[in-house]
């Protein structure tokens, strides 16, 4: 397993030979309230600032509206109501983390950003078996990084609009 | 094979060669009647088409293309030379060499080659070849497909002789039998083909409706066999084939590999009215030809799976049939089909009745014709996703220049050679964005002149005389808008010929032109295309309207106090239908709401005036594109929102007393003497807070489909033309939002659906 080359910069690591490789085990770490999350590099394709969201109706409570990025209409998911916590006015950290999900652009927004890490697999603890429904159901894994712990998301699952409390008279939006 | 490109540009040079030739077909058939004099100049036009399809069908070895319109050319010459008068006949065979042609266009289109068509082509040369030998006086005039009775005046033919089928090479004997059919004969077939076919259409009604399953089906298929053998037994070739392949598709049902589905049997008894007309047509003295068969026969070759799709005893090539019943050696056909595959000019020098030389100044010739055709053409065909692709990017800098001009980074500074250049940009990418648009628009006539033939065979099957006028065929649309325009005036066209437009004597007695009129017209109006069907029939009967809607619960009470206009819209709602009786043509209650959904789905509206024995108006209005939609931009709390100016009535500041507040807090505002529901945007989104005093923000007032609500917001910012798009496709379809648009500052901006907010707001 490749050792944990730091906290290098994105366009370092993707100057490396086989891009498939170089984005194994990377993940790009944010904060959503008081965790540290994670999600697969490969998925990543920007991080933008916050700006303006136009709301939607009709949508599950974390779907905040869309944007236009660069004359694309993307939806974006606000991660504190994705994880049921409470609203904060977002800031000049407040970022929108851009992945792709399905082939389809999709912007989160985070409290903040923070690094690219690797965590090898052996370093990361499967989903706990407790309380299985809910938010856990889109937890990939338990990353462990020195003394921290971040939680892995699956982007595939962000979607499903299954939070604790579905947003009351909302349609459920639900991925094909 | 030949390259690809050459056999494409073949294909979509023929589809508009074939497009062309029928709005002249029809011309001549009408100038004919009125004059009984033959204009030479279409009938030369027609000519020449045919002429340049032989040509470049001969050129790609395309045989059996070159075949049907050698023949067809040849009746052409005979009668542009006077040797022959036209008749109905003749208009029909070159009409069904036509629809011919356009089959093969499309075999050749999916499989690159028009074989596999032998034997009905050479059915149809030989059906052309006794037309132009028709009226010589021999044998074959007696052959001839009896057809010619439809026609008043022409000499009739010897009944006893009559129906005669087009006989074909494959059966050289078929024709001696036929002569033994008496009328009696032809009676009784008649008579047991409706029962046949009543019964087959209970059948499959029980089918439909899920009893008796087996029975049903079993019954459906019984009977149908028994029709088919009928018609095969009497020679109407166009009923056989269309009976055997439903035959077919019902075999399959019963083995399960075509599921008894309502789509399916709706299918089937689609067929059913059609083989029905087929009947009319033989009881009138006709082939029984039905409309459109190779269309049906295709729609039910795509019920049939694939893999099992069985080979046609008529597909054979004629050769192996010939073989087979042993009338011809297999050398024979052999030496044949070689003679048949070399181009026309080689077989002519092997005949001895050219020379080479000749042949080669006649190629030259036809080329150069191509040629010369080539230098006049002024287009060149694109692909329509490389269109909707440069579409797409003059969308994207539209806006992308908006946000650099309208910087907010600007905000405070006067750069005067700035703004000069972004001024000149701004006027470039304006006229930018009209000419990609106006790539997209294609004008309305080629979708007219497609109704020119459907009026043709509607009156000629109902009996009727409709003379179709238009107007305004110069008229550009968006390429999309004609294409799902198409059906609503498919149906709207049948519907004023079957039920508007009286028969001709009715109307003799009403005192009006025997020839009834259709009238089509399209013309721009503001933003929007405006396309008009107008017949002088005996229009729409309000009160059978009402009492239908009243019996399939659509409206409540007795309507009296109704508007017309709410009443003839009634006609648009699923399975409204007040025919009294189902003909082939319509009927069935199925059509006319697809006029209503197509036209939503385009953002467009319809409407119907009538007046009881004077006609029927149906208007559509539709925007000029689907990309572009010209908007108001209002605001509403933090919002902004694009409302489709088509559906904008106007908008004005409320006064306070002329609001009502009812108990569930529902307002309701008097404007002039109508009280409307006001409904907020930002209560029927529910979407952030909107709750301010009605007089602080204005109210519009939309409408839809006859009804009206005014929608409170809190300011309007403007008028503006913008390129539509999609929301991400997760959201799924929202109820009263039709898309969205980037807004000049690079904000994205919903685009209201008025029909969607109106149903919205009654929840």
């Amino acid at each position: 397993m490749e050792e944990n080359k730091g906290k290098g910069a994105l366009e370092d690591d993707f100057l490396d030979e086989d891009e498939e490789d170089t984005q194994k085990d990377k993940f790009l770490t944010f904060r959503v309230g008081h965790e540290d999350y994670g999600i697969e590099i490969r998925h990543v394709t920007e991080i933008i600032g916050i700006q303006k969201i136009t709301a939607v109706p009709d949508m599950p409570e974390f779907v905040k509206g869309v944007i236009n990025l660069r004359g694309k209409v993307i939806p974006v998911l606000d991660m504190r109501r994705r994880f049921s916590l409470e609203d904060r006015d977002y800031d000049e950290r407040t970022c929108i983390v851009v992945v792709n999900v399905a082939e389809a652009a999709v912007g989160l927004v985070v409290d903040t950003v923070n690094e690219v890490v690797d965590i090898p697999e052996e370093r990361i603890e499967p989903a706990p078996e407790i309380n299985k429904g809910g938010n856990n159901l889109m937890i990939q894994g338990l990353g462990k990084v020195g003394e921290e712990v971040k939680i892995l998301l699956d982007v595939n699952k962000l979607l499903n609009g299954q939070t604790p409390e579905p947003p009351a008279g909302a349609e459920q939006a639900a991925v094909a | 094979m030949h390259d690809p490109e050459l056999v494409e540009g073949f294909i979509a040079d023929s589809r508009e060669m074939i497009d062309e030739v029928e709005p002249y077909l029809i011309e001549l058939q009408k100038s004919f009647e009125a004059e009984g004099d033959v204009d030479e100049e279409i009938l030369n036009t027609i000519f020449r088409l045919f002429h340049s399809l032989k040509g470049a069908a001969g050129f790609l070895h395309l045989d059996n293309v070159t075949r049907v319109t050698h023949e067809a050319e040849t009746l052409l010459n005979h009668l542009r030379e006077g040797k022959l008068t036209l008749n109905d006949t003749q208009m029909d065979m070159i009409f069904e060499a036509s629809d011919f042609i356009r089959k093969l266009l499309s075999s050749i289109e999916e499989k690159g080659s028009d074989e596999g068509f032998e034997s009905e082509a050479e059915e149809i040369v030989e059906s052309l070849r006794k037309t132009i030998a028709g009226p010589a006086g021999n044998i074959s005039a007696d052959e001839q497909p009896a057809a010619s009775n439809d026609q008043p005046g022409a000499p009739p033919d010897d009944p006893s002789v009559s129906p005669v089928p087009e006989t074909t090479d494959e059966e050289p004997v078929a024709s001696d039998e036929q002569l033994l059919i008496t009328p009696e004969m032809k009676k009784q077939f008649i008579e047991e083909s409706d029962e046949l076919l009543e019964e087959v259409e209970q059948n499959l009604l029980a089918l439909e409706g899920g009893e008796g399953q087996g029975e049903g089906l079993a019954g459906a298929f019984r009977n149908i066999h028994s029709f088919k053998g009928n018609c095969g037994f009497f020679g109407y070739s166009e009923l056989e084939r269309l009976s055997h392949k439903s035959e077919t598709v019902l075999e399959h049902m019963k083995n399960g590999a075509v599921e008894a589905c309502g789509e399916n049997i709706s299918v089937l008894l689609r067929i059913v009215d059609m083989l029905r007309g087929g009947i009319a047509d033989v009881s009138e003295g006709g082939q029984g030809r039905i409309q459109g068969c190779d269309l049906l026969l295709e729609l039910l070759d795509d019920m049939i799976p694939a893999a099992e799709e069985e080979q046609p005893a008529e597909g054979k090539p004629i050769g192996e049939i010939l073989v087979e019943r042993g009338d011809a050696t297999p050398e024979a056909v052999e030496s044949a089909l070689e003679i048949q595959s070399k181009p026309l000019g080689e077989i002519l020098v092997d005949m001895g009745k050219t020379t080479p030389k000749a042949v080669e100044k006649a190629l030259s010739q036809q080329e150069k014709q191509g040629k010369t055709k080539k230098v006049v053409r002024r287009d060149i065909r694109v692909d329509l996703d490389k269109l909707n692709e440069l579409n797409d990017l003059v969308g994207e800098l539209v806006t992308a220049q908006a946000m650099v001009v309208r910087n907010p980074d600007l905000k405070g500074h006067e750069f005067e050679n700035f703004e000069k250049a972004a001024h000149h940009l701004e006027q470039i990418s304006a006229s930018l964005q009209d000419v990609a648009m106006s790539l997209r628009m294609i004008p309305v006539s080629g979708l007219f002149r497609k109704m020119m033939r459907l009026v043709h065979d509607l009156s000629r099957k109902a009996g009727k005389r409709v003379d179709l006028r238009m107007k305004g065929e110069e008229t550009e649309v968006d390429k999309t808008v004609i294409e799902v325009i198409s059906d609503p005036l498919v149906h709207i066209i049948r519907n004023s010929v079957d039920h508007g437009i009286e028969p001709p004597d009715e109307r003799e007695r009403a005192g009006k032109n025997p020839t009834g009129m259709v009238e089509l017209e399209a013309k721009h109006e503001g933003g929007e295309v405006w396309i008009t069907v107008r017949d002088d029939g005996k229009g729409l009967d309000r009160e059978r309207i009402l009492a239908k809607a009243i019996q399939k619960g659509l409206i409540e009470g007795d309507g009296k106090d109704m508007a017309d206009k709410e009443i003839f819209g009634l006609i648009f709602e699923p399975g409204f239908s007040t025919a009294e009786k189902v003909t082939d043509i319509s009927g069935r209650g199925v059509g006319m709401d697809v006029v209503r959904k197509n036209i939503d789905q385009l953002k467009g509206r319809v409407d119907v005036q009538s007046t009881a024995g004077e006609g029927t108006t149906i208007s559509i209005r539709i925007p000029l594109t689907l990309a572009i939609i010209e908007g108001m931009l209002v605001r509403s709390g933090e919002s902004r929102y694009l409302i489709p100016l088509l559906a904008i009535k106007e908008s004005f500041r409320p006064k306070l007393d002329h609001v009502t507040v009812m108990p569930g807090g529902q307002e309701m505002v008097r404007v002039r003497e109508e009280l409307i529901p006001v409904a907020r945007l930002s209560h029927v989104y529910r979407l952030g807070n909107g709750n301010g005093r009605l007089d602080e923000g204005l109210l519009i007032i939309l409408e839809n489909q006859g009804k009206s609500m005014c929608l409170f917001v809190d300011e309007i910012l403007g008028q503006m033309e913008t390129v539509i798009k999609g929301l991400p496709g997760f959201m799924g379809n929202i109820q009263g939002v039709s898309g969205c648009t980037i807004l000049g500052d690079g904000e994205v901006s919903l685009i209201l659906d008025v029909g969607g907010l109106m149903e919205r707001a009654k929840q």
